[in-house]
């Protein structure tokens, strides 16, 4: 199946189709999602209407996580397998995930403001994600920060294979230290621990997020290979 | 309505939280957008030009 995606060409063809359908999901899920979370869920009884902070921060949290794992494989198969394409997939994906990880940041800061009382701890699961954070932002530095794009493409690889360390770190940090945040509610032993009232507009919410996200990755995909094959034309046309 | 957009007294945080997640889904949604568009437009008049130029080049 790898090899049959490998080919720049077909792969694109493949997700053309996938665009309509998944900015369908994406505006019909943030718009059911934010009638749910904002309008018609309840409050709830000891944080009142400041748990609706849930519905953001909690679905950037796990894509923050999820999109960095990606970064993590692509850069993996470029590095062993050295195919152009997992590096433009990485490319693509870290825009959109150092956004994700930067809500996780803001959003949880004011939900803890007046949950907590404090905007920030340095806590396992606060830091870790911060850290996480960075490494997003360093992979966008070393990708972009060369003149000639593929100059930096191994070192940004490489990079965030390295980070890929700190993902079982963020997950688990609720676990191993005992602090401010919270431990897990949705993926946990032991079955859920919140209701359905204000479970399907996190549900929602993520699908939403979830459908921008991947709509976000292929068509930076093209934005990407476009733009390459549109310095490969005008290279051509400056020899001939 | 004043009590919706009061939210229980977090009406702040609540509503910065939601507003920045909606502004950053619309910018990267938008800017990401408009340059594939623009791109892909380039890319047809490239290849316009191209095949110009191909047939005022000699024969190889």
């Amino acid at each position: 199946m790898f090899d049959y995606l490998a080919n720049p060409t077909r792969f694109m063809r493949l997700a053309d189709y996938t665009v309509w359908p998944l900015r369908l999901i994406a505006a019909a899920g943030l718009l059911i999602g934010s009638w749910l979370g904002l309008a018609s869920s309840p409050a709830d009884y000891q944080q009142g209407d400041a748990v609706r902070l849930m519905y953001v921060h909690v679905p950037s949290a796990w894509l923050a996580l999820s999109s960095y794992l990606m970064l993590g494989l692509a850069s993996l198969f470029f590095i062993v397998w050295r195919h152009p394409l997992a590096d433009i997939a990485a490319r693509a994906i870290a825009p959109a995930g150092a956004g994700f990880a930067f809500l996780t940041l803001v959003t949880g800061a004011l939900w803890g403001a007046p949950i907590w009382g404090t905007w920030w701890v340095w806590d396992g699961r606060l830091t870790s994600m911060l850290v996480l954070f960075f490494f997003f932002i360093g992979y966008l530095a070393l990708a972009n920060g060369f003149d000639r794009p593929e100059r930096g493409a191994r070192p940004a690889a490489i990079l965030a294979m390295v980070g890929v360390l700190n993902l079982p770190i963020v997950k688990f940090s609720v676990d191993w230290w005992n602090t401010l945040h919270q431990p897990a509610s949705i993926l946990r032993s032991g079955g859920m621990a919140i209701d359905s009232a204000m479970l399907w507009p996190l549900f929602t919410m993520f699908a939403g997020l979830q459908a921008f996200f991947l709509l976000m990755v292929i068509q930076r995909m093209r934005l990407l290979l476009g733009q390459a094959r549109l310095a490969r034309l005008a290279d051509q046309q400056e020899a001939s | 309505m004043a009590g919706f957009f009061a939210m229980g007294g977090y009406g702040a945080f609540v509503w910065t939280g939601w507003g920045l997640t909606l502004v950053f889904v619309l910018l990267l949604w938008l800017h990401t957008e408009t340059r594939l568009a623009k791109l892909q437009s380039q890319l047809q008049s490239q290849a316009e030009n191209g095949k110009t130029d191909a047939k005022n080049l000699p024969e190889a």
